[in-house]
């Protein structure tokens, strides 16, 4: 067991501590570190070349453009505590439509989690990676993991991240995106589950006309708390960014999303958008939401907007006049919020087990 | 085009420049040490209290670290700021007995002429304390108070003391300690309950003294049902050295009450104005914060609105202009701590020629403020590729039965509307000035006529070298 006491998702620029969103702390101790047994990869493509990725790998010089982790520390520690990862090098010009998928399952045998993955798309490749983290049993696991993207010019990478753990769980995870040149990557998340969830997702549009769409959703109920801090960084000319979240929270669940857009000098015809919309749905919840906006370039437009409440009254009332009780009007309203993120997923049968999740979820705290 | 730029600034700058000889009757030694608060206490005569306090806030301050977020405060060095500086002559209630070159100022600085014309009452502060203080018969006799702080301090004691930093305490960060341990001049109001002071009343601050800080304290008490408009401007000529200014203010909205602050702020750009400004709002009452910040080297300025009463309001409506050298972080922040309340932010940021602009702000919903609502707006207009401007918003919300909305714009001029104004004859500087009047057209709407000129000129002042 280690306790690591410094702060992690630390926000681009600091503001007032009295806030507390400057950064957030690792409540609970990480354990030792097992193997993890099972067969993760659940879908594969054979026009892909899948290899292990060990830490001591070099061949991927790449890795190093991409910043991901949720400090240093942690990103120390994936690498020297790795037990599962994949490099995923789709060939240039090869467009593949199938998805793979990669499933994860924490158990009583596969406690801890420390996962590394590289998805290297070359020249005008296109490829879609779900990778999904459940629980089986209610044994306390523990995942931490890095998720890096490298998406050479013209190259489309999707890249579907959903975690639905137990309420014991520790989810710590970690996105790095590098775009080159008319590339674009998008990436959809889905953060229902565990105790702790601390998430981030940097991505650097380098290339011009590079573009990147970022759709999350989230769920907090119980006692749950979220973490998550996503920078959107423009570096490209005419580049494109989007963030698009949508959240409820329930019961005393607790919520920080940090949300950066930041122009770098030289990106000029830069647009970067970014919308969060929160649905509070009991009393004791806490929600912060801190959208930031940098600019060191004249020539771009950036906006961000979010909006924070009760569900629309308008809307339920509409729904109950069509017959619906109060709660199953509530259930269709937070479920169509998360309709655009749940459409990017391509596996059936992870958007149907997403849909009962929340279904259930909401039906239990009637 | 430059011929007028550089002619244009020139005069413009000098109203403000215009420089007197250092005179004083007391001046404190540079830095700030113990014996330097007990002889600015001594010299003013302080109650036995507030030396206390001073010093109490003195320890404070020393033991306080500098802010961790925010601008760079290497250049402060508070060994060679001189705290205190009484000028050389005592308040006067009428124009002709304060000192030639000081009246000659205020002159220049319009303040006399708003006087006759569209005030109530007005306030000179010249350096460290105030010279000059008058108010309307009219409002006299309905009891309202309107004086500087020093002699508040004598004739209002028990009321001075009941409010003095306790909505803004020392403890709140290091500049407002520093403020409670040195602070001197500012002004004092009090409005009875049910009376509406219908014409503003203004004070006005000069730091003329090179190297010197002013830390003047503002306290305002709008009784139940009561209403005012306060305006505050603040100017100094530009040294070499810095200047420091940690004024402190705090204003108190009692049931049902109404106070409309407003600040042109246009010190010079060696100054580093770190001022802390807050307002405690009760049921039913409303504040309204008006905010121009166009000077000062670096600003650190967030005025903060504690909505402690249901159905109380804050409005707060703010412009900010950087160019070259100056880094302006500015904002605004709302506490909603009681059911029924509601806030609504709207600014304005412009930065040009290497200026650095940023919004920092924050909404936040207590448990129990349910009903609450809050909108917040922030526009930034970036002229050029070598300035910045930063948004940094926090929402907090603690209560599920809330409206909160944010929205944030960044931007340049669409070449669309500069291209639509010249091809209905207008040069391309006047379109852009236009287009950037207009931007900030709501908050110059806010204003006093007299005012909303003064900040248009402040915007084209700027925009000349822009645009030239």
């Amino acid at each position: 067991m280690k306790k690591y006491n410094t702060i992690v998702n630390p926000i681009p620029v600091q503001t007032w501590n009295w806030l507390g969103v400057n950064g957030t702390k690792l409540e609970n101790e990480i354990p030792a570190i097992g193997t993890y047994k099972k067969q993760p990869l659940k879908i594969s493509n054979s026009a892909v070349s899948i290899t292990k990725l060990d830490q001591q790998n070099q061949k991927y010089p790449v890795l190093n453009e991409l910043n991901a982790g949720l400090n240093e520390e942690l990103q120390e520690f994936v690498q020297a505590n790795q037990n599962s990862g994949f490099c995923i090098e789709i060939a240039a010009d090869d467009q593949l439509k199938e998805p793979m998928l990669l499933q994860y399952e924490l158990d009583d045998q596969d406690k801890t989690l420390v996962d590394h993955h590289l998805i290297l798309a070359h020249k005008n490749s296109e490829a879609t990676i779900v990778i999904g983290y459940q629980s089986t049993d209610e044994s306390k696991g523990f995942h931490n993991g890095i998720t890096q993207v490298y998406a050479e010019q013209g190259a489309i990478v999707h890249l579907v991240k959903v975690q639905m753990l137990s309420d014991q769980d520790i989810h710590l995870d970690a996105i790095g995106v590098f775009v080159e040149s008319d590339a674009q990557v998008d990436i959809t998340t889905v953060e229902l589950g565990a105790a702790q969830t601390i998430t981030s997702c940097k991505t650097n549009l380098a290339g011009d006309n590079s573009v990147v769409q970022v759709q999350s959703i989230y769920f907090g109920d119980k006692e749950r708390k979220l973490d998550m801090n996503y920078v959107v960084s423009h570096q490209g000319k005419k580049s494109i960014g989007t963030m698009e979240i949508h959240g409820a929270l329930m019961d005393k669940s607790q919520k920080t999303f940090r949300g950066t857009l930041d122009f770098l000098k030289g990106s000029r015809g830069a647009v970067g958008n970014e919308a969060e919309e929160i649905v509070l749905l009991s009393p004791n919840v806490r929600n912060r939401s801190v959208p930031l906006m940098l600019s060191g370039e004249s020539d771009v437009e950036g906006h961000h907007a979010v909006s924070i409440g009760k569900m629309d009254e308008d809307k339920l009332f509409y729904l109950m006049s069509r017959g619906l009780s109060l709660s199953d009007a509530e259930k269709l309203v937070v479920e169509a919020s998360f309709q655009p993120a749940l459409d990017k997923i391509p596996v059936p049968e992870i958007k149907t087990q997403i849909s009962t999740y929340i279904r259930r979820r909401l039906s239990d705290a009637e | 085009m430059d011929k007028k730029k550089t002619f244009v600034e020139d005069i413009e700058r000098s109203l403000y420049d215009i420089k007197n000889e250092d005179r004083y009757s007391y001046k404190a030694n540079q830095g700030l040490t113990e014996d330097i608060v007990r002889a600015i206490s001594k010299e003013k005569n302080d109650p036995d209290w507030m030396l206390d306090f001073r010093l109490r806030s003195l320890e404070v301050y020393n033991n306080t670290a500098l802010p961790s977020w925010g601008p760079a405060l290497d250049e402060l060095d508070m060994d060679h700021i001189v705290t205190y500086v009484r000028p050389d002559t005592t308040m006067k209630g009428d124009w002709k007995e304060v000192p030639e070159d000081i009246k000659n100022t205020f002159d220049r600085l319009g303040i006399p002429q708003a006087e006759k014309e569209s005030l109530a009452g007005v306030g000179a502060q010249y350096d460290s304390e105030v010279v000059y203080h008058s108010i309307k018969e009219d409002l006299v006799k309905q009891g309202v108070v309107y004086t500087d702080m020093e002699s508040a301090l004598r004739d209002y004691e028990s009321m001075v003391k009941e409010y003095f930093m306790q909505l803004v305490t020392p403890k709140d960060h290091k500049f407002v300690a520093l403020h409670g341990a040195v602070w001197s001049g500012g002004s004092f109001v009090y409005v009875p309950p049910g009376v509406h002071v219908d014409i503003p009343l203004q004070s006005y601050f000069r730091l003329n003294s090179p190297g010197a800080g002013q830390f003047e304290h503002t306290l305002i008490i709008v009784d139940k049902e009561a209403s005012l408009h306060f305006i505050e401007g603040c100017s100094a000529p530009k040294y070499n050295v810095t200047n420091l200014h940690a004024g402190c203010v705090e204003l108190y909205v009692k049931e049902g009450a109404r106070l409309r602050y407003s600040t042109i702020e246009n010190w010079s750009r060696n100054m580093l104005n770190l001022n802390t400004k807050r307002a405690l709002v009760d049921k039913d009452g409303l504040i309204e914060w008006v905010s121009g910040s166009f000077g000062s080297k670096i600003s650190m300025l967030y005025p903060r609105s504690i909505l402690r009463g249901e159905h109380a309001r804050a409005e707060f409506t703010g412009v900010t202009f950087a160019a070259k050298g100056q880094t302006l972080d500015t904002g605004a922040a709302v506490i909603h701590a009681a059911p029924y309340t509601s806030s609504n932010i709207s600014t304005r940021s412009i930065s040009k020629d290497g200026g650095v602009v940023v919004y920092r702000g924050a909404i936040k919903v207590a448990p129990n403020a349910h009903h609450s609502k809050s909108s917040v707006n922030c526009e930034s207009l970036m002229l050029d590729d070598i300035s910045r401007s930063d948004t940094l918003p926090v929402m907090d919300i603690l209560n599920d039965e809330v409206d909160i909305g944010h929205e944030a714009k960044i931007g340049r001029i669409s070449d669309e509307a500069i291209f639509y104004l010249m091809s209905r004859g207008i040069s391309e500087e006047e379109a852009k000035a236009m287009i950037v009047r207009g931007f900030v057209e709501p908050i110059a709407k806010e204003l006093p006529l007299e005012y909303a000129v003064e900040m248009n000129n402040l915007v084209n002042l700027e925009l000349e070298g822009t645009m030239g």
